[in-house]
This record gives structure tokens, sequence and C-alpha cells, in this order.
């Protein structure tokens, strides 16, 4: 569909909007990096019985903004056996494709029932309460978070220096990793809301829910376990704990940014954070109707939608930091099993169940696209009941196939091999 | 629990509060308070003075002698008769600490025959160059009233100059169980006579017991003069 | 060693001692104290009173362990105990321990709780011993006994009653090695205390020793009184520079500064005694009048700090400007040996002057030094010998070679014939004494080994014949030799020397110089017409040097000669004060007067300094490395232990440093180069081991392979007597004004002021019994000067030490008379 302020031509007026949403934008997405930064370290102090940063500023809110200068002000090193030009590129590879995720996400607007659809004025223009509103909003989105990939991947062969190699490798394997889980999952929501367009998505779960009560959330549409895959897989694809490993410092001292100092340290830092907010909106926009709430009056439509996106979004805020207090750091090994042998196979087999499901749903006529019967039940269960027998096929060829495997190897060692139930964890 | 446990917990932990001290170093107010410190802890030390005023230190450097960091420099100096600083012969001239090195044992505090050199529980001293770190005997000697010497950098509190080296009344002087409870020292300028303390004798019942007496017959003797 | 038979009948010639120690059988040498055969095997006995270098006493009772000689166990005195032949010793019985644990019990009774404040707590063998051996509690619950402590008994040395364990060592050693009885044992029972006699303190030249050896605090040093405790201490050992005996020292240093000296233990030369002045000098170190930064005058009134470039460029400057005939250089017996050989290498082969004295005319002259042959103080005090001692008074010059005369004369048998111009602290204890009027040593000692009768009137034929049976007997001759007197000209010991060169030529010499270093300094060649090695100018020497002067220098009294009559140009002193102590004073004040420029490289400001225009600060004893040679030719290590301060650089440092602005390269960069040069140029270096100099070992002796090589023109004949009456005796007291003793805090008040010694006789023949101070005249100079009578003195000598506050007797001498002779009167009988 797109904006509605393109739809007519564009003029000069329509330029400087633009022009000024992404400046506007920007600008609330540093603030929100900012606040992001001081919020974690608040509530990670919270949950650990200490008080956090209370002397820059008022409760410490000046805290970002203190180590932002103190980094500022750090001598800029660059290592003799760094490759300049990419060293220097790499922070801006990662910085870059968050914020242009950002500008597909809905901010604010009126999507309750009867409400303007999202649609503000602003200018004597008709738009949307977002940068832009692509045709192919949510592919934009993983394209971008693959981008970001390249910055990981640079920065640590730009390095010159072992640990950031090890580290920057590990990511960008953690990285592609989670993303196809990512993108499963992310197929689950696209297969229910019929769009790319995030807009469009954000219109489907405004609408009536289960009962009248129950919001048309995709969230619990497609079953949760949408949600949680792209919860996990969207946290290791943020380098979060408990998938941190990239960066532990226990581990390989800083990671891909070893070596980086000053405004370049403090760019991966930012980078880190605004995707951290980036995806948490992503994640609102997807599964938890975004700006879509109802209004309750005295104040005008659009500001009830920010308030309604605001507070999703602070949940999902609050649930990273509370990853980050309460798991411990997932090892390599284990992280590279879960991604790869857990969560892939879990969307993927969603995606087949909701795919069985739609397809056995009828559409405006009553007829489904495959009828097995008349009855909208039996069809589903049907479609259900295949989905699932693939499923089981899969599953048990993959399970014989893994434990041949694991017996060849065994024999190849000399050992004997040993029922895996008693064998130790690794 | 499994992979969920710490949800809980943590989330527990929101509600328990903070324990974190509003500690600011001695500026932040009425609410700068210390964590509460252990009855013995080991901190500064301070030279002490007999009750008639006399130093106590006889400059004999055992205390150098026994210091596993090398950080106390004394010399000794003979006592003019018109004007002795301490008892006897020789008192001690040059008083050095170097707090850089002191790891704050107290092995000078056992070794020290006339209970000179004694710590209080003051650890909330931090100087920014290496003179003020080597403190010498004018800083640590204790004023005219007996109390220890308050330098610019020190976040001093109520309290933190009793009980210095409390640990070594719990045994007695030498450090020997036989003696707990036996009073084996001088009194102190400001203090008196210190008090043994609670020891380490394995029937603590019995030593309760004995403490509680001394300190009824303490109330009950209020009129006495005061020790020392 | 062979184990003797069991059979008691048959004691085979062993060339040991069988007993049973412990159960284990071993071998003691003949007449070997228990004690000391148990030490030799491991076998630790305690002891307070017992001291290796001194007899035992049995006082303290500590060293008692179970003895059985055959009639069953019983506790002795192990100390006094020769092992007998098949004696059994117990020493880990009950009844030892017990007797062990007695004896701490009842020494502690009475000792006070001072440990914290007392000087020897944490090196004191009664702690030690009371830790290992004694008692852990104490069962004394009444008073101590209590004496007013502490009580200086000397100016040195503190005395605490109470800490006192009766052991005798300090009064066995003044009496018994020292020879000055002036600390004993007063009162009784348990109030027996060591005192000194009322008015008489104890001024002995040796008092330190007795803090050294005393086992508890009871006597301490006050130069070291509260100073530091044995844990701050670092020690090295190293020599003593302050005369020729080469004492062997442990320096001890805290923070850097030198803070005690205590004696080392030398089998050859001192057996860990000391004199007051090897022990104490130290704290001229660490005096604030100490020079340590290069100044310089030129130009000016006063001194002013210059940088070390400037100063040595200065030097440089001075030097090259001046023909190198013109240049004096005088000193260099302090500088260690490796010192010498640079300043040596320096004016010799590279400034090319031959006119470096290292002597001031106040001892023997250099070639006479050279030419002696020379014997260990081992060899000359065997047993039995004969010593003739032909010099001044050995307890005021060389005093630990007093203390070793002394004990060989007491204990060893050894046979002393005194040749002195007055008594000196031997004479009691000589054989023959004979005291010579000034200038007659020459003649009487020819007498003496090839004459038949007195040729003196002084000396009695009965103890003429007495002296010369003993010198031409059998027994091997010594020669203790020195400068009797200074107002005397050398060429009378010159002479003596000479007679003992043709009638016995056996007779070994020991030269017993006053001034440190001095012998090292004329192997090296510094001194006139001589090079390193004793190497006379002109012959055959090949070696690592440039070039060689052409033209023999002078001695010290021709340099001052020629800058007084304004030929010299530069004058270098290494060390030395002319002013002070060059015996012709008049010569050296117009010397200094006429030369054009005077360097000094020197630690402080003596008079000699004070007129330099130069001054080079140099490093003192314990703050560089180098080495030393003392009166026995024996070459003892002296090592750094403290760092010198500011720009004080070691002699070499500066020689070199001096050869590279003069654009000459010295020849060696480190101490190593150094030595291996000398170990190249001269020969008697050439197989010295340096690297094993280190050790606490005695040194080797370099061999003195000399020949009489003096040339001895006829003796000197006696001068007339103008018919003054007196001869003038001149020499020195340990104690005077001398530099380093002047600053040394605790030594300068020692030093007495100025009075003669007149014999009782002469004061009565010249009237002077109803006054204290008598006129002196020479020529046209009189003086009035305090003098006390002294029997000392023979009849015919007027005694006058030099370098004392108050007069200076150099006056009247004048080099140009080879004896003084003085004239002395009443104040009443002068005129007006």
């Amino acid at each position: 569909m797109g904006d509605p302020y393109l739809s007519d031509g564009v003029d000069l007026g329509d330029v400087l909007l633009a022009a000024g949403k992404a400046v506007f934008a920007f600008t609330v997405l540093l603030v929100a990096v900012m606040l992001m930064v001081w919020f974690e370290r608040k509530v990670v102090s919270r949950l650990q019985n200490r008080i956090g940063p209370n002397i820059a500023g008022p409760f410490g809110l000046f805290q970002t903004l203190a180590d932002g200068i103190k980094l500022f002000f750090k001598e800029d090193v660059i290592p003799t056996k760094a490759d300049r030009f990419v060293f220097q590129l790499a922070p801006y590879l990662s910085l870059i494709p968050a914020f242009l995720t950002f500008t597909i996400v809905p901010l604010a607007g009126d999507f309750s029932p009867g409400g303007s659809e999202g649609r503000v004025v602003i200018f004597g223009r008709e738009t949307f309460m977002q940068v832009a509103d692509v045709p192919v909003g949510i592919l934009l989105f993983l394209a971008m978070s693959s981008l970001a990939v390249y910055g990981v991947m640079l920065a640590g062969w730009a390095s010159g220096s072992k640990y950031p190699l090890l580290g920057s490798v590990r990511a960008s394997a953690q990285a592609i990793s989670y993303e196809a889980a990512l993108g499963l999952s992310l197929a689950s929501v696209l297969l229910l809301s019929g769009s790319l367009s995030t807009n469009a998505i954000v219109q489907v779960q405004a609408g009536e829910g289960f009962l009248g009560v129950v919001p048309n959330w995709n969230v619990i549409v497609s079953g949760f376990v949408p949600f949680i895959v792209f919860l996990i897989a969207g946290t290791a694809e943020l380098n979060r704990p408990p998938f941190d490993f990239v960066e532990a410092e226990q581990e390989i001292v800083g990671g891909y940014h070893t070596e980086y100092s000053s405004i370049r340290f403090s760019l991966f830092f930012l980078a880190e954070f605004m995707n951290v907010v980036t995806l948490s909106a992503i994640m609102v926009t997807l599964f938890f109707g975004g700006p879509a709430g109802p209004a309750f009056g005295l104040l005008p439509g659009w500001v009830w939608g920010f308030i309604w996106f605001f507070s999703k979004l602070i949940v999902f805020l609050f649930l990273f930091v509370w990853f980050r207090a309460a798991l411990p750091r997932l090892r390599y090994d284990q992280l590279m099993d879960l991604g790869w042998k857990v969560l892939i196979p879990l969307s993927l087999v969603w995606l087949l169940i909701l795919a069985g499901i739609r397809l056995a749903q009828p559409d405006e006529n009553g007829v489904s696209l495959l009828q097995v019967s008349d009855n909208p039940t039996i069809n589903t269960a049907y479609f259900l009941g295949a989905a699932l027998s693939v499923f089981a096929l899969g599953a048990l060829l993959l399970m014989v196939a893994s434990k041949n495997a694991r017996d060849d190897r065994l024999k190849s060692m000399g050992l004997k091999a040993v029922a895996i139930e008693s064998a130790e964890v690794n | 629990m499994g992979y969920l446990g710490g949800f809980p917990v943590t989330l527990k932990k929101w509600f328990e509060g903070v324990n974190t001290k509003n500690y600011r170093g001695g500026k932040g107010g009425k609410s700068d308070v210390k964590a509460p410190k252990p009855e013995r802890l080991h901190g500064r030390h301070v030279l002490n003075k007999y009750e008639d005023g006399m130093e106590k230190c006889i400059g004999c450097e055992l205390c150098a002698g026994v210091c596993p960091a090398n950080c106390i420099y004394v010399r000794g100096a003979e006592n003019s008769p018109q004007d002795p600083v301490s008892p006897g012969e020789r008192y001690g001239f040059v008083y050095e600490i170097n707090y850089l090195r002191c790891i704050h044992c107290d092995l000078c505090v056992e070794a020290c025959p006339t209970q000179a050199i004694t710590e209080s529980k003051l650890f909330e001293f931090s100087f920014t160059n290496r003179d003020d770190a080597i403190y010498t005997k004018d800083e640590l000697l204790v004023d005219d009233e007996g109390k220890p010497k308050q330098l610019p950098w020190e976040d001093w509190r109520d309290g933190e100059d009793e009980h210095t080296s409390g640990w070594m009344r719990a045994t007695a002087p030498g450090g020997d169980a036989s003696y707990e409870g036996k009073v084996g020292w001088s009194g102190e300028l400001g203090y008196g006579v210190r008090e043994p303390e609670i020891g380490q004798s394995v029937d603590l019942k019995a030593s309760l017991r004995a403490k509680q007496s001394r300190i009824s017959q303490d109330q009950s003797s209020q009129e006495e003069t005061p020790h020392g | 060693m062979t184990i003797a038979d069991k059979n008691a009948n048959q004691v085979e010639a062993v060339t040991g001692v069988p007993f049973t120690l412990n159960g284990q059988e071993l071998v003691a040498n003949e007449g070997e104290l228990l004690i000391d055969a148990c030490d030799r095997n491991d076998v630790h006995i305690p002891r307070f009173c017992y001291h290796n270098r001194m007899k035992p006493v049995g006082m303290c009772r500590m060293c008692l362990v179970e003895v059985d000689t055959g009639r069953g166990p019983s506790l002795q005195p192990s100390c006094m105990l020769p092992v007998t032949p098949e004696m059994k010793v117990e020493t880990e019985t009950q009844v030892t321990k017990d007797a062990q644990d007695g004896v701490l019990e009842l020494l502690l009774a009475n000792h006070p709780l001072d440990c914290p404040v007392c000087d020897k707590g944490g090196e004191c063998p009664l702690q030690d011993n009371a830790y290992a051996y004694g008692p852990g509690e104490s069962r004394f619950v009444e008073e101590k006994r209590h004496f007013e402590k502490p009580i200086p008994i000397s100016d040195l040395v503190n005395l605490d009653r109470e800490r006192c364990i009766l052991c005798d060592r300090c009064t066995r050693f003044a009496s018994d090695v020292a020879g000055d009885s002036l600390i004993h044992f007063i009162d009784r029972g348990s109030q027996t205390q060591v005192n000194t006699f009322p008015d008489h303190p104890f001024a002995s030249y040796f008092s330190g020793n007795t803090v050294q050896i005393c086992p508890v605090g009871a006597l301490t040093a006050e130069p070291y009184r509260f100073k530091a405790r044995p844990w701050d201490l670092e020690a090295t050992e190293s020599t003593s520079t302050v005369d020729s005996s080469g004492a062997r020292i442990v320096l001890q240093s805290s923070q850097d500064k030198m803070i005690r000296i205590l004696g080392l233990d030398s089998d050859a030369v001192n057996w860990s005694w000391l004199s007051d002045k090897d022990r104490f000098i130290y704290e001229a170190n660490n005096s604030e009048d100490r020079i340590t930064q290069p100044l310089s005058k030129q130009g000016q009134d006063s001194h002013t700090k210059v940088r070390l470039t400037a100063a040595v460029a200065q030097t440089v400057e001075a030097l090259r400007n001046s023909r190198s005939d013109r240049i004096g250089v005088i000193g260099g017996a302090r500088a260690p040996l490796e010192g010498q050989y640079a300043w040596a290498k320096l004016f010799k082969a590279i400034v090319g002057t031959d006119n470096v004295a290292a002597q001031l005319g106040d001892c023997l002259p250099a070639p006479l030094l050279l030419s002696l042959p020379k014997t260990t103080i081992d060899t000359a005090f065997a047993p039995g010998s004969t010593v003739v001692l032909l010099g001044s008074d050995l307890k005021e010059d060389v005093p630990t070679l007093f203390l070793r005369l002394r004990h060989a004369v007491m204990e060893d048998g050894v046979k002393l014939i005194e040749l002195t111009s007055r008594k000196t602290s031997l004479s009691e204890l000589a054989t023959v004494s004979i005291q010579l009027p000034a200038g007659t040593v020459g003649q009487f000692t020819t007498a003496l080994l090839s004459g038949t009768a007195s040729p003196l009137k002084s000396v009695s034929n009965k103890v003429f014949k007495k002296a010369a049976a003993l010198v031409r007997g059998e027994a091997p001759v010594s020669v203790v030799l020195n400068r009797p007197n200074i107002a005397e000209s050398p060429r009378y010991v010159a002479d003596a020397v000479g007679a003992f060169r043709q009638h016995l030529p056996a007779a070994k010499f020991l030269p017993a110089v006053r001034r440190g270093n001095t012998i090292g300094a004329v192997e090296m060649g510094l001194a006139p017409g001589y090079l390193p090695g004793g190497v006379r100018l002109q012959s055959n020497f090949a070696s690592a040097w440039p070039s060689i002067p052409e033209k023999a220098g002078v001695d010290t009294q021709g340099i001052l000669q020629a800058a007084a009559a304004g030929k010299l140009e530069t004058l270098v002193l290494l060390g030395a004060d002319p002013l002070d102590d060059f015996p012709d004073k008049a010569l050296a004040k117009k010397a200094f007067e006429n030369v054009a420029t005077v360097i000094a490289v020197d630690c402080f400001f003596n008079e000699s300094v004070k007129q330099s225009d130069i001054i080079l600060p140099v490093a003192m004893l314990g703050e560089v490395q180098g080495s030393f040679l003392n009166l026995e030719g024996r070459l003892s290590p002296l090592l750094a232990k403290v760092t010198a301060p500011d720009n004080a650089q070691a002699d070499w440092i500066w020689a070199a440093e001096i050869a590279s602005g003069l654009g000459v390269n010295i020849g060696f960069e480190t101490l190593e180069e150094l030595r291996s040069e000398i170990s190249a140029t001269v020969p008697a270096f050439a197989d010295i081991d340096w690297s094993k100099l280190h050790s606490a070992d005695d040194g080797p002796v370099l061999s003195s392979d000399r020949t009489w090589n003096l040339e001895f023109s006829e003796v000197a004949s006696l001068p007339a007597d103008p018919g003054y009456g007196l001869r003038l005796l001149v020499d020195h007291k340990l104690w005077d004004q001398g530099t380093m003793v002047a600053n040394s805090s605790s030594l300068a008040g020692l030093a007495e002021d100025f009075y003669v010694r007149i014999s009782p006789e002469d004061i009565r023949n010249f009237g002077l019994t109803k006054s204290d101070t008598v006129v002196i005249e020479v020529g046209s100079l009189s003086a009035e000067v305090a003098f006390v009578a002294d029997a000392r003195v023979p009849v015919g000598t007027l005694w006058a030490p030099v370098h004392l506050a108050g007069f200076d007797i150099r006056s009247f001498i004048s080099l140009d008379t080879p004896v003084s002779f003085v004239r002395i009167m009443s104040l009443e009988s002068t005129d007006g």
C-alpha cells in the first residue's frame, strides 16, 4: 500500500517531510538507545540487589552520556596489522542496518477499531507514523539483519589480531545459524498476516480477537511457538545473554571489538543497543500488535497508539534485561546445538502445522484450498495429521541417522556404544 | 526448574531491596553511612600514649622487624633526661608506616612489647600520592586526648577508634589462650585500661559469663576511680 | 691421624687425641680445648665467657657438659678442659640440659627486661641461648637488683651494669689483650658489677672491642647507640684503611648509610680486634661537612659547585697547560690499590711527570720501603723469635699490630728488643728496652749488630750486651720498622736498615707505616723514580703503558721546594694534606702560596683542600670496591656496601676521566679490566685470582722478592750538639686533628690539646718544677707551651706530639737540620 502522502506524487514538502521523519526517528532511536543502556544497567542492578548508576545525573540518567564522553576522549588506536579502511568501516556496517530496520516500525497511530488505521496528518499530509512503509518491510528487516553480520565479520577480520578474528568468526556463525530460525518463525507470522508490510501486519492484529476480549495478536493466533522461537533466535542474533559468548570478556577478551577504542568502540556499543531496541520494536510489531490498542479518549488516538507501543516495548526491553540477569551463558556448542537442532526443526514443523491449518481454513466462500471433507474441523485435523506424520517421519529418520553416526564414530574410536541416556551430558 | 529457574529468583531480588550502602566518602550528608564493621577489624594504625601523656613507643623496632611487608621504618633515639618522650631510655624518634605496603596483618601489634602500636577500624583513608601514603609519627600518634588524628582524606565515624586491636585482648599478651580474661596491658590515654574481650576459648559460654560478670562489676563500682 | 690403641698403656705417637663425643669416636688436636673440639665436629656447646682469642676462665658455667675421664660422669666446663685421651663427653644428657637450663635461669634472674631497648637485642647470645637452651618461663617474681644505668665509662662506651652477666670477657680483654687494665669487677656477691677506677675513664684505644665481645648489652658503643637493629643491617667484609695493618672488618649499613664496623677474625692479621679508630672511623662517611660535589675556586675567593664535566675539564686544562716536569702529585696513600695504579698510570704514562710521591715526608722514604724483605706477622711473631721494634710507639701508630706483638711477647715467648726514642707501651714487656736520642739510631744499630760496646753514654754496656746477644742469637730476627721521630731525618733509620743488610741479611721486616695504604701506593709506583711493582724508572718495563717519564722526579720535599721557589705550575693532592702533615710547615705554606694551580682529590675541607683551586670529591671506605696491600704485602679486599653520595667517585674513575679529557684512553673501563692490567703489568700480581679475593679468608701475600738495592752511602754522622740541651722528639698520637678523626663526630673530641712531655730529671735540671708551662726556643722562634712530667721520656729529649690543637710543633722542625735541638726555659727566666 505504501504511505499515503507519497501516493500522489512527490513534491518538495513530501521530501522535507520524509527527511524530517528520518531525522526525528534517528533522534528518537538514539535517545532510546541511551535510555536503554541506562535502563539495562539499572534493572540488572536491581535484580542483583544493588543500585546501579546513581551519581551521573538524577538516578544516573546521564551515565551513558558520561560514558560516551569518556570514550570520546580516549585515544583512538588502530593496530598496525589492521586493514585500515575496513577497520574504520566496520562499526558503521553494524550501525546503519540497525537504523534502517527501525524505519519500518510503526511507532504510533490510531489502529483502534474505528480509528484512522494508523494515519495521522502532519503538515497537511496524511502519513503513517513510521519513517517508511515499504511494501516489503519485513524483507527489509531480514536483509538488514543479514547485513549486520558483515559489520561483525569485517570488524574481527580487519583487526589483525587473533581474539577478534575468533570472536567474529563465531559471531557470524552464530548469526547465520539463528537467521534460519528467525526467518522460519517469521514465515509463520507472514502466513497469518498475508503481507510483508508492517502497517498491514499491525492492521491485521488490530482486528477482532477471539471472543471479542482476547486481542487478535499474532502471538496468540500463531500459537506462541513462533513467538518463542523468534524471541530466542532474536536474542541470539543480537548477541545478547545468554548467547553473548561472542563478546564474553572471560572467554575471548572482547571478541570482535577487542581492538576498537574511543568512538569506534562506542559505535559498536551503540549499535548493539540499537539493535536491541529495534528488534524489540519488530517483535512488538509482528507479534503483539504494535501500536494497536483501544483508545480511551482524553488524548488523541495516535497518542494512545504510542502509549500502547511504548508499553509493549518496555516489556520486551525488560525481558531482554531479565535474560541477562537470570540466565547463564550458553557454551558455543550448546548454542549451535540449540540453533540447528532445536529451533530450526521446531519452527519448520510449526510452519508446516500452520500451513496445514491455513490450507484447511475455508475462505470467504467457505471453501478451503484443499477440501478433503466438508467439516472444517475434520479438514483441519486431516491436514494436521498429514503435517505431523511428515514431521514424525523426518524426526525418526533423523534420530536413526544420528544414532548410526554416533555408533560409527565410537566404533572408530574403539569404544563401545553406550545407551544415550546413560552417556554423560556433554 | 531447569532453564527458567533463574527468572523467579532474580525477580524476587528486585523486591528484596538493595544491599548497597549509600556511602559517599563522608561528604553525602546524613544518609552517608558505612557498612557495619566487625568489632575487631584491622584498619589504620595508631601510636598510643600512656595515661599520663608519655608515648608508649620505645623505638625498639620489633614491629619493623616482624612486618612481612617491610612497611614500617623505625629509628630510636635517646630520651633526654629533662624532657623524656617515653618512660625509659629510648623512644621512637622516626616512626613511619608505608600504607602502600601494609597488609594489615597486625603482626606489629602482636610484636609490640608496650602495646604502643594498635590498629583502629578505619580503612577508608584513600590518599592520592605517595607522600600522603607514608604516615609519619606525627600523623600516627594519638592527640592530647588520646584520640587518633583525623587527616583530611580520612573518613572517621564514631566507634572506629574503640576496641582498637580488640583481638589482642581476646587472648591477652602474646596471644596465649591461657591468659584469657586477665588484664596484662597498661592503660591508654583517653580510654583507660581496655577491657579483655571475649576470646578464643572453646567454652564460649564461660567467657560470655565472665564478660557479663565483669560488666556488672563495673556497673556496681561506678563510683571508683576509673582505670589507669 | 691414627686412633690410639685401646690399651691405655700403649699411647702411640699419634697426631691427635682420641675421645668420644656423644657416643661417636673422634680425634681432637693436641692441646685443644673440649669446646673447640666439639665445635669442629659440629656439636655446638653454648657459652658466654669463652672467647677463642682469649684464655678461658670458666666463669659463666654455660658450657658445662658431662665428661667422664675415668671416674664417672661429672659436669665440667668444656672451655677449660683440654681434651685428654679416652675422654667420654655427653652433651645431650638430661643432666647437661638441666645444667644449661639452670645456668640460664639464674642469669636471667637479675637480668633486666631490656630487650626492646637494648642495642644487643637481635644479636644477643643470651637471647639466643635462652631461646635454645633455657627455661620457657621465669620463676623469679622478686624485685631485681638495680643500678644506675647506663653510665658512660668512656666517650665511646656505655656500661649498663644491670645487664652484665659477669662473664669477665671485657675485663680479660682490657687487661690481658690490650694491656689497659681500666675496667674490673668491684663489690661482691649479687652486687658484683663491672666498673672503672674513680677518675679514670675507660680511655683505652681498644674499648670498642669490649662492646663487640660482650655477650649481652652491658657494654654498648655510643656511636651506635639506638641507631639500628640487627635485622636492618646489611653487611659485607672489607679491610680497614686506617693504618697499614689491614685489619679485616665487617661493614654494616642500613638505608644505604654506614652504621657500624665490627672486627672480623682474621687469623693472619688482627684476630677480630680493632682499634677504636678502625671501628668508628665510618662516621666520617656520614659527616655533614663532607665534600660530595666538585668545587672550583678559579679566580674567585670561595669555592662554588661546578658540574663534574666542568671540573674535569678545568683539571685537564691545568694539566695540559703545565710542563710535565712542573707538575707535582702528592698523596695516594688513602686510595685503594686500583686507584693508586690508575693515578700512577695517569701521571707517569699519560701526563708524563715523575714528580709523584705518596708519602708526606713523615714516614720512611719509598726506596727504603721498596727494598725491604718483608715477612708476615705470623712468621715474625712466631713463638721463640726475636723482634726488634725500631720505630715509634706501635700503640699510637698501628694499634692492631701492637696487640699482636703484645700477645706474642706475653704468651708466645717472643723476645722484644726496643730501639725507640722514648719508652713505649711495650717497654715494660720488652726483654730489652733501649731509648736512643734523636740521630743515634743508625750508629747504635750498627754497633748492636757488629760492635762490642755501647756507643752511647745513655745506654749501659750491660744492656747493650744483652741486646746484642739476643739479636745475634739463633732465633730468627724480624724488625718492626717505623719512623721513630718526625723531627729526625729518616737517613738515620735508613742507616739502621743498612746495618741489618750488612750484618744480618736474614732479618725480615714489617714496615709498620701509619698511613693506610702506603705500602700499596709505593708498590703501585706512586713514588718518584719507580714504576708499578717496585721497578726502577730506568729499567725495562714491558707493559701496556704508552710512555714512561724520561727523567726521575722528586719526592714530596722536592715538590714542595719547587713549588716554594715558584717552579711548580700544578700541584695535585690525592687525599694528602701537606699543610698539616708535612714536617716542615713553613716550606709547605710557602709552596702553596707560590704554586699556580692546586687540584685536590679529597673528601673534606682540611687546610690544604681549602687552598685548592679545584676539588674533586672522592669515595670513601665502603663506597667503592678495590683492594688493599698491608704491611705484610698481603692483598685484602675492600668491598662496597653503600653508594657514594652525589658526585663522589672512586679514584680510578677520576683518573680515567682525566685521561679521557686529555684525549688518551687510560686502557680500562671497568674494575675487572683494571685488575687484569695490574696482573699483566706487575709480576707479583700475575697469579692473583681477583674473584677469590672477596671471601672472608685471609688474602694472598705477594712475594716480596726484593733485593736490597738501596744504595746506602756511608752512615750519616751524628750532628753536633749546639749546646741547647734537648733533642726534639715528634711523633703522632692515635687521636689527633687528622682529617678523618676530626670529621667523625664521636672521635673528634678524643684528641687532646697540645702539651709537651719532659723527663722529671730534666725538669729539675732546668728549674721547671714549679711551673706548668715552658718556653721552647729554636733559633729565633720561641713559644710558651704547657708541659707535663713524663718518665717515659729519656733524659735529653723533649717529646711533643704533632697535629694536636693548641700549638703546631712543626714550626720548630726544619728539614735543613737532621735533628732538631731545642732550648727550654721556664717563663720567669725569659727576658721581658
